[in-house]
C-alpha cells in the first residue's frame, strides 16, 4: 500500500467508498433485495482496483471458491469448518458472487479511508463466478483456489465450457507459488486447469464404485481427453462428466486426489453419511446437505480447509453444522403440508436434484418454475437435457414466466397432467392445494424463480428475507 | 406404420438441447399409434441409410464439430447424399446446419467442408464481432416459427430462394439478408434451438408429413391436442416481441 490518503488513487477510493455507503443505505431504506450489490457496483464504477486493495489487507487471506454448480454450498461449508474450527471467516454469503458483490460484503466492513476492521486472524471465503474470477485474480492473490465443477451452463450468458475452461487457464498459468489450486480431479476439464500453475495444486474426487452408474450421461459435456481430444473412457461414471478416466490415446488419466469420499451414504433429501480419506487421516462425516452433488461440495469445502491447515476431526465437526444454503434445499411448513424448495439452472445439476426426488416415497407432486431473466440465462432450451422422463408419474404445475415451456417439456415426458400457472405466488397456492393435506410439494425453480417464491414465503412469515438469512 | 428416426452424433452434438426435436418427433409418432425408432448415429462407418426416415443433427462446440464433420466427410458423406437426394427427411440446427452446407470457415480463416445437402456456406466473422444470440421470430410458409438462435459464423444463400424462412426478428442466417435457414429437397437447416418442434407443432408435423409421404404415400396426419405447445408458442411470440 504505497499511496497516501493524499494521492489520487486514495482520494478516487474514500469517494468510492462514500458514494457505495450512500447507495447502500438508500437501497436498503428502499427494501430493494438488501442492498446486495448497488454499492459494490457503484464503487467499482469510481475505483476499479478497490477489490485489490481491500482484499490484501485480509489478515490471513482469501480462499475463492468457483466453478459451474456448488459455489454457495462449498462456501457456506467451509466457511461453517472454519468457524468451527475457531477462525473467523468473512463471507459473501447472500450469493452475489461477483465481484461487485464481494465488495459491497468487503466494504460493510471498512472504514471510510478503505482500512478494513477485521478480527487478526480473519480468513476471507468468496465465491465467484467463472468471469468473475478472472477479473478478480489480476487484483488479488488468494491463498487457494477451489475449481467444483465445469458443466454446460447458460450458453447465451457464459459460452461454451471450453471457452470458460480457456479463460481460467489463461489466469492460473499467471499465479505465482503463493496461490494454491484445489481441484476436483474426477472432472477431466478442471483436473487440467493445473498443469501449468506455478503453485502448490492437490485435487479431491470420489471413489465409491456403488454410484457409478452407466456410461456418461446425455447432458455431459467435455468427456474428451484435454490433451488429444479423444473420447475418454470411463471405469466409473458419477455424474455429469465426473467420474474415473483414462485417455487411451495418450494415457492422460485421473490424477492422484489428496482427499477422497471412499464410502457414500446418501439419505435422500435428508443428507448423506461420507467417510473423508486425509493423508493424515479418514474421519466418518455425516452432511446435512442433500445429494451425490453435495458430496463434491462437501470435499471441494473440505480440501480447502485441508489445504489451510485445519486438522480431519475439526472438519468433521464443522461438516455436520451446514444446512442447505438458502433456497438449495428448504423446506417450510405451510398449510398442514411440507413444501421443497430446490434450485435448478442447469442440466447436470437439475439432473442431480431429480434424482433426489426420485428416491422420495409416495404420489410426487411438482411445481417447476421457469424463469429466463438475466440470472437464469434467457435461452430456456436446456431443460429439454434434464431427464424430467424419470419423472413422469408426477402431478405437475408449471409456473414462471416461461411456464408454457416448462409445460410443454413436462407433456412429454409422457406426463399425465400438467397444469399452467404463470404468476409465481398463485402457482405455488394452486400446486399445494394439490397436495393432500400431510404431503409435500417439490418446487423446482431457475434463480429468479425461486427467489421471487422466497420472497413470497417472507411475505407470508415463512422465512427470513435472504439478505437477513446469513449471521 | 413405423418411422426410423436418425439422431446424428447425439453426444458430439448436443449443444442447445436439440434432443428435444427428437423427442418431439417421437411422441408426436407414437400419441398417433405411429411406430418409431429412434436410432444414435456415431463417429464411424454408416454402411447404409437406406431404412432412415428422418434424420437430426443438432449444434455443438467448436471441438466437437471439428471431429463430426471430420468423421462425416470420412465415414458418411456419400451415404448420407445418397440418402439425400432420395428424399430423406433432415433437420439440421445451427451447427449441424453449418455442417449440412458448403464449408465453415472460422475466424483463422481454416475451413470445415460441409456435405453440401444445402446451397449455403458459413463465415466467422472474427472472434472480435458479437455473436447473434436471442430469441427469434421467423415467418415460414404464412406462419412464425419461435426459438433462440446462439451462433458466431454467419451464413449466406447461394439463392435466396432457398431460404427457409423470412426473419421477423432476430437475426436469422447473418443478421444482413433478412433469411432465416435453408431447404433444399427434404432438408432443413437452420439457427433456431430452443427446441425447435415442440413450440412449432406445424413445423413438427410437416417434417412428420413429408417422411411418411415419401415411405408410405401418406399425405395427411391425424391432428392432435397442441393447445399446450400453442400456448409456448405464444409466450415466445410475447417474449420475442419484447
Ligand atoms: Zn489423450
Amino acid at each position: 500500500m504505497v499511496d497516501t490518503l493524499f494521492s489520487f488513487s486514495a482520494l478516487r477510493r474514500v469517494l468510492a467508498i462514500l458514494a457505495a455507503r450512500a447507495a447502500g443505505a438508500v437501497s436498503r431504506r428502499l427494501r430493494r433485495g438488501g442492498g446486495t450489490a448497488l454499492p459494490g457496483l457503484i464503487a467499482e464504477s469510481v475505483a476499479p482496483t478497490l477489490l485489490g486493495f481491500l482484499l490484501d489487507q485480509v489478515p490471513a487471506g482469501a480462499i475463492f471458491i468457483t466453478g459451474t454448480n456448488g459455489k454457495t454450498t462449498t462456501a457456506a461449508l467451509l466457511r461453517d469448518i472454519l468457524n468451527a474450527a475457531g477462525q473467523p471467516v468473512l463471507h459473501n454469503a447472500t450469493g452475489s458472487n461477483l465481484t461487485r458483490g464481494v465488495l459491497s460484503m468487503l466494504l460493510e466492513h471498512s472504514a471510510w479511508h478503505g482500512r478494513l476492521r477485521l478480527a487478526p486472524t480473519c480468513m476471507a471465503v468468496l465465491e465467484l463466478d467463472e468471469a468473475a474470477i478472472v477479473h478478480a485474480l489480476r487484483q488479488h492473490r488468494p491463498r487457494c483456489v477451489v475449481v467444483t465443477n465445469l458443466f454446460r451452463d447458460q450458453l447465451d450468458r457464459y459460452g461454451e465450457v471450453q471457452t470458460i475452461a480457456a479463460g481460467l487457464r489463461t489466469a492460473f498459468a499467471r499465479l505465482t507459488e503463493s496461490t494454491a489450486l484445489l481441484l476436483n480431479g474426477d472432472d477431466p476439464l478442471v483436473a487440467s486447469l493445473g498443469e501449468e500453475s506455478a503453485g502448490p495444486v492437490h485435487y479431491f474426487g470420489l471413489d465409491d464404485l456403488r454410484l457409478a452408474r452407466e456410461g456418461v450421461e446425455l447432458a455431459a459435456d467435455s468427456h474428451y481427453c484435454p490433451r488429444d481430444a479423444q473420447p475418454l473412457d470411463y471405469n466409473a461414471a458419477y455424474y455429469g462428466h465426473l467420474g474415473s478416466y483414462t485417455c487411451n490415446a495418450c494415457g492422460w488419466r485421473r490424477p492422484e486426489r489428496a482427499v477422497r469420499a471412499t464410502e457414500v451414504d446418501l439419505h435422500g433429501l435428508a443428507g448423506a453419511d461420507v467417510t473423508l480419506a486425509f493423508p493424515e487421516a479418514t474421519v466418518q462425516a455425516t452432511l446435512g446437505v442433500p445429494g451425490l452433488y453435495n458430496v463434491y461440495n462437501a470435499l471441494a469445502a473440505a480440501g480447502a480447509a485441508w489445504y489451510v491447515g485445519v486438522k480431519p476431526e475439526a472438519i468433521r465437526q464443522g461438516l455436520a453444522h451446514t444446512a442447505p444454503a438458502f433456497g438449495r434445499a428448504e423446506a417450510v411448513a405451510v398449510s398442514g403440508r411440507t413444501a421443497w424448495l430446490l434450485l435448478i439452472k442447469n442440466p447436470v445439476g437439475a439432473n442431480q436434484v431429480l434424482r433426489l426426488l426420485v428416491a422420495e416415497e409416495g404420489p410426487l407432486h411438482i411445481l417447476a418454475i421457469l424463469q429466463d431473466r438475466a440470472a437464469d440465462g434467457h435461452d430456456v432450451s436446456w431443460i429439454w437435457d434434464v431427464d424430467f422422463e424419470e419423472l413422469a408419474d408426477a402431478t405437475f404445475t408449471a409456473g414462471g414466466r416461461r411456464a408454457e415451456d416448462m409445460a410443454v417439456r413436462l407433456k412429454y415426458t409422457g406426463a399425465a397432467e400438467v397444469t399452467v400457472t404463470r404468476p409465481i405466488a398463485q402457482a405455488f397456492d394452486e400446486a399445494l392445494a394439490r397436495v393432500a393435506p400431510g404431503g409435500t410439494l417439490f418446487v423446482l425453480a431457475t434463480y429468479t424463480g425461486m427467489l421471487a417464491l422466497r420472497s413470497v414465503w417472507a411475505e407470508r412469515g415463512l422465512v427470513r428475507r435472504f439478505w437477513e438469512a446469513e449471521p | 406404420m413405423k418411422l426410423v428416426i436418425g439422431h446424428l452424433y447425439p453426444r458430439l452434438m448436443n449443444m442447445y438441447a436439440d434432443r428435444g426435436n427428437v423427442i418431439c418427433l417421437e411422441r408426436r409418432c407414437r400419441w398417433r399409434g405411429i411406430d418409431v425408432v429412434v436410432r444414435g448415429i456415431h463417429p464411424g462407418p454408416l454402411a447404409d441409410a437406406g431404412d432412415l426416415d428422418l434424420l437430426l443433427i443438432g449444434g455443438g462446440q467448436d471441438r466437437e464439430q471439428l471431429l463430426a464433420s471430420q468423421d462425416l466427410f470420412e465415414s458418411k458423406h456419400a451415404v448420407l447424399r445418397s440418402a439425400i437426394e432420395d428424399g430423406l427427411v433432415v433437420l439440421a440446427v445451427c451447427g449441424g446446419y453449418q455442417l449440412f452446407g458448403e464449408f465453415y470457415r472460422d475466424h483463422t480463416g481454416a475451413e470445415l467442408r460441409g456435405i453440401e445437402a444445402l446451397p449455403a456456406y458459413t463465415v466467422h466473422p472474427g472472434a472480435d464481432r458479437p455473436r447473434c444470440i436471442g430469441n427469434v421470430i421467423t415467418e415460414w410458409r404464412g406462419q412464425k416459427l419461435v426459438g433462440f438462435e446462439n451462433h458466431g459464423g454467419r451464413t449466406y444463400l447461394r439463392d435466396p430462394a432457398s431460404a427457409l424462412a423470412r426473419v421477423v426478428s432476430g437475426f436469422g442466417n447473418n443478421g444482413e439478408d433478412g433469411t432465416e435457414g435453408a431447404q433444399r429437397l427434404n432438408v432443413y437447416g437452420t439457427y433456431l434451438h430452443g427446441s425447435l418442434l415442440p413450440k412449432n407443432p406445424a413445423f413438427a408435423d410437416h417434417l412428420l408429413g413429408r417422411a411418411l409421404e415419401r415411405r408410405y404415400g401418406v399425405t395427411t396426419l391425424p391432428p392432435l391436442d397442441d393447445a399446450l405447445e400453442n400456448a409456448a408458442h405464444q409466450r415466445c411470440l410475447e417474449v420475442a416481441g419484447g
